[in-house]
C-alpha cells in the first residue's frame, strides 16, 4: 500500500466513520406496519372475520329460540304479536310490583319509626296482573332406530 | 440451523428467515450507505436507494443461496439501484442545464456544502461502479471476491478495476493529495 492509499483510507474513515456509530432503526419498523397489514389481510383476517358471523349468527340464533320457545312457534309474526299481546295487557301507570315504587330512604339503618313519618297509601285496589301463559314446549320425539333384521345364512 | 456456525466475519443466515434478514439489515445497514454515498456523493439520495435496495433485497431472500456473502449480496443490489439513481440524475441534471442556460446558477445548500470535500466530489467524477470498488476495498476491506460478488464482475477483473478507478482518482485529486 503506497501514500496514496493510506491517504485514502484515513479520507474515507474521516468522512463515513460516523455514519457506523449510528445505529439503524430495525428493518420491521422501517417497513411500516407490514406484518400487522398482512395478518388483517390473510389468514388471520378470514379467522377474525369468520369468529365476528358467528357469533353474530349465534345470537340471532339464541333469540330466536327464546321466541320460539316463547311462543311455541317458529313463525317470526307469532313472535310479534306475542310482544303487542304484551304490551297490550301492560296497564300504563301502575306498577307491576308495589315494591318496585316504593319512596326509598337514603339511610335505611338508621331509619326510626318515630322519625320517618310513614305516609298512608292511597286507597287503590291492588292491580289485577294477568300471567301470560307460559307456552309448554314438548320434547322433539326421538325415533327409536330398530337395527336391521340380519338375515341368517343356513 | 440457528447461526450454530456464526463467525463474526461471517454471519450464517438462512434463506427466507425474516429474523435473519433483520439481523443482516441491522449489520449492513450503514456500510452499505457509506457505499452509496461515496457513489452519489449525496447522503439524502444513498439514503433512498439503501432503502430501496433492503426492500428489494428483503423480495428477493427466499432465492439467496449462502454461496455467496450476504452482504455482498445486498450491496450487488444495492449498487445496481444506486447506478439506475446516478443515470436518471444525470440526464436530470443535463436537462437542468439546458432549462437555465443564460439564468445565474442558484448557490448550494450547506447541506450540499458539506458533502463537499475534496475527496467527495472526486468520487462522484468517478464512474459509480468504480467509486463502489474503491469504498468497498479502502473502507470497508472487501477481499476480491466480495468486490467481485459485489458488483457482478470476474473476480479476475477486480485488480484492473480498481487500479483504473485509483488512476482516476487520483488524477481528480491531483498529485499533491494528502
Amino acid at each position: 500500500m503506497d501514500d496514496f492509499e493510506r491517504g485514502l483510507e484515513r479520507g474515507l474513515h474521516e468522512l463515513f466513520d460516523p455514519y457506523l456509530a449510528e445505529r439503524p432503526e430495525p428493518w420491521r419498523a422501517r417497513a411500516g406496519g407490514r406484518a400487522p397489514a398482512r395478518v388483517a389481510g390473510g389468514l388471520g383476517g378470514a379467522l377474525v372475520a369468520k369468529l365476528a358471523t358467528g357469533a353474530v349468527l349465534a345470537a340471532l340464533a339464541a333469540g330466536a329460540g327464546i321466541e320460539a320457545a316463547n311462543t311455541n312457534s317458529l313463525n317470526p309474526l307469532d313472535w310479534g304479536r306475542a310482544v303487542s299481546r304484551q304490551v297490550q295487557n301492560a296497564q300504563p301507570g301502575r306498577p307491576s310490583t308495589p315494591a318496585a315504587h316504593a319512596p326509598a330512604s337514603p339511610t335505611p339503618g338508621r331509619q326510626t319509626p318515630a322519625a320517618t313519618p310513614v305516609a298512608k297509601p292511597p286507597a287503590v285496589s291492588p292491580p289485577i296482573v294477568s300471567p301470560l301463559p307460559l307456552p309448554t314446549v314438548s320434547p322433539i320425539a326421538i325415533p327409536s332406530i330398530s337395527p336391521p333384521a340380519v338375515p341368517t345364512i343356513p | 440451523m440457528e447461526s450454530s456456525d456464526e463467525t463474526p466475519e461471517q454471519p450464517s443466515y438462512r434463506p427466507g428467515s425474516e429474523t435473519d434478514f433483520e439481523r443482516l439489515y441491522l449489520r449492513s445497514r450503514q456500510r452499505v450507505l457509506i457505499t452509496l454515498t461515496g457513489m452519489l456523493g449525496n447522503r439524502a439520495a444513498a439514503e433512498d436507494c439503501t432503502q430501496e435496495a433492503f426492500a428489494r433485497a428483503f423480495k428477493a431472500w427466499k432465492s439467496w443461496r449462502p454461496e455467496a456473502p450476504a452482504e455482498a449480496w445486498v450491496h450487488r443490489i444495492a449498487i445496481n439501484v444506486a447506478v439506475s439513481y446516478w443515470r436518471r440524475q444525470r440526464l436530470r441534471e443535463a436537462g437542468e442545464i439546458v432549462r437555465r442556460l443564460g439564468q445565474p446558477a442558484s448557490p448550494p445548500s450547506p447541506a450540499a456544502l458539506a458533502e463537499r470535500s475534496d475527496l467527495v466530489r472526486a468520487l462522484r467524477k468517478v464512474p459509480p461502479k468504480q467509486a463502489a470498488a474503491l469504498v468497498l476495498r479502502h473502507f470497508h476491506g472487501y477481499t476480491n471476491r466480495e468486490i467481485a460478488a459485489s458488483l457482478g464482475i470476474p473476480e479476475r477483473t477486480v485488480a484492473s478495476r480498481l487500479a483504473a478507478a485509483r488512476a482516476q482518482l487520483q488524477a481528480f485529486l491531483g498529485e499533491g493529495w494528502r
